[in-house]
């Protein structure tokens, strides 16, 4: 087994609804410009909330074949396309290098419900509509592994590929253990991340039965929230050891410095601090940084009553007097809670950030809830100079994981 | 604007006055009142006869996803709405029967399941 190798991120990748891919999503998201809005793609009528966070001008076709469209679900081809963007971003389309390369390269994804509308469609036809026979795609669609699959299969990596799920934590997990298996020498080069499609009419229904959702929209830390607006979309990196991406001259994003896990171990969906707060000093400690030298925080920041509270004590209890000095925003106010996607789409804001010098804000922010004492960067976004920045998410399942960045600087960065 | 309910959210310390009761009480109420409880008791699994008035949903350990399973289930029986703002405010099961009252008034009848 090698030394453990520093981590980089030479390429990014993300479809949302701030856009078609990662360009276009920072324009939105460093203006604030939000992309909630009337969900379109199920009829809303018979639901509580009628917001949400879909991917406007979206045509498969554009990106797949007829036959490849029909084959994957709407899940997949967003994970696809992040990744298709993030290898071009990278300069490795295709992986240069012999068959040994390919065969060291790993796909990691996460995904909280995998194909959740394929299923839905599925049971409707065999339940309502007299249809004998379920579709023979139902299964290849519907597993949460398939965009690891599809990319694997695209780009020829023979190398380690498997999904994570643990709810919406499964993109930062499946970022962090691809970022932990190239530092190890287990793989030589990853694209790691998630994506999630929940715009169907039983999994809406899920999750009005669960009340988390807001019927207005997502006002994340602000006194009057009201809950989370579910988004869409997909977001992947590529990672490689700092060496190798030198060697081949790739202009480098961001390091990876920290991978921090934790579970509550409380209840399926009550968030708990301690929990929270482990996973964020397990991330400092993997990086091996002191807390005052973290200058942005990405929240989890939901937007739900619960997790915004438990998320400003874990942040106090961890950076203590620090806080208020460090800038916190929750970009889910712009482009929606993601489920599976979150954790790298907020990975590939938190970089972003980093590299333009731009904190982007929290938007629908009205008043700090009193009961909180962070610093939340409000409806415009802050110019900061910050070097280490941490993206969080927290999910049901108690199951916490925190990922930690460095802002690239070219040669000085050694 | 409503109150998020949401399924990370119950108060630990929530009490009920030992004096709790219906604020709509007449004879034609019994039945609905009766139907209510057997709703309450096995989405609750527990027996009817252990359920008061005043009894606390903290006494009985119920955690909020119970609360909105219990909610959700009376919705269904007794085809009502609860909205978010409502199910944050019960704290006894007098509370859950009220609401219950409250919402079919609101519907406009007092139709049993």
């Amino acid at each position: 087994m090698n030394a453990a190798r520093r981590v980089v991120v030479t390429g990014m990748g993300a479809i949302s609804a701030l856009g078609l891919d990662a360009t276009e999503f920072w324009s939105s998201l460093s203006l604030g410009r939000s992309g909630i809005a009337p969900i379109e793609q199920v009829d809303a009528a018979n639901l509580r909330f009628k917001n949400g966070a879909e991917v406007q001008g979206f045509e498969p076709t554009r990106y797949f074949s007829e036959s490849q469209a029909h084959a994957l679900d709407r899940f997949a081809q967003l994970g696809v396309i992040a990744a298709r963007e993030a290898m071009a971003n990278a300069g490795v389309i295709p992986l240069d290098g012999s068959n040994e390369v390919r065969e060291r390269a790993a796909v990691i994804t996460g995904s909280s419900v995998g194909g959740t509308a394929s299923i839905d469609r599925g049971y409707h036809e065999l339940y309502a509509e007299g249809r004998r026979k379920m579709r023979p795609l139902s299964l290849p669609m519907m597993m949460a592994n398939a965009p690891a699959g599809a990319v694997a299969q695209e780009f020829g990596f023979g190398g380690p590929a498997f999904t994570v799920s643990s709810a919406c934590a499964s993109s930062n997990h499946a970022l962090g253990l691809a970022f932990w298996m190239v530092r190890q020498g287990m793989a030589d080069f990853a694209v790691a991340g998630g994506s999630e499609a929940p715009f169907s009419l039983g999994n809406l229904k899920i999750w009005e039965a669960i009340r988390a959702v807001s019927q207005d929209t997502c006002r994340p830390f602000s006194r009057d929230r009201s809950g989370l607006i579910l988004g869409e979309g997909g977001a992947m990196m590529v990672l490689e050891p700092l060496e190798v991406a030198r060697a081949r001259g790739a202009r480098i994003r961001a390091e990876v410095v920290g991978f921090g896990l934790s579970c509550d171990a409380h209840h399926p969906t009550r968030p708990l601090a301690e929990g929270q707060a482990r996973a964020l000093r397990a991330a400092l400690n993997d990086a091996n940084i002191p807390k005052d030298r973290i200058g942005y925080v990405n929240a989890h920041g939901t937007g739900t009553m619960a997790n915004d509270a438990t998320e400003a004590q874990a942040l106090r209890s961890v950076f203590g007097d620090h806080t208020e000095r460090l800038p916190v925003s929750s970009t889910k106010s712009v482009h929606g809670h993601t489920l599976g996607a979150s954790g790298t789409l907020e990975g590939v804001a938190t970089i972003l950030a980093l590299e333009n010098g731009l904190l982007p804000p929290t938007v629908n922010f009205t008043e700090l809830d009193p009961k909180f004492d962070i610093d939340i960067v409000a409806n415009h976004a802050r110019p900061a100079d910050a070097e280490y920045a941490l993206s969080s998410s927290f999910a049901f399942g108690g199951m916490n994981a925190v990922l930690a960045f460095r802002r690239w600087e070219g040669a000085s960065s050694s | 604007m409503p109150q998020s309910s949401s399924p990370e959210l119950i108060d630990d310390e929530t009490t009920c006055p030992s004096s709790a009761t219906l604020r709509i009480a007449n004879g034609t109420s019994h039945k609905l009142d009766q139907a209510v409880l057997d709703s309450i008791a096995e989405s609750l699994r527990v027996p009817v006869e252990q359920l008061s008035l005043s009894l606390s949903l903290a006494e009985l350990k119920v955690d909020s996803l119970q609360a909105i399973e219990l909610i959700s289930e009376l919705e269904q029986a007794f085809a009502i709405e609860v909205s978010d703002g409502e199910l944050a405010q019960l704290h006894c099961i007098g509370d859950v029967l009220n609401l219950v009252h409250s919402a079919l008034m609101r519907r406009g009848d007092k139709a049993t399941p």
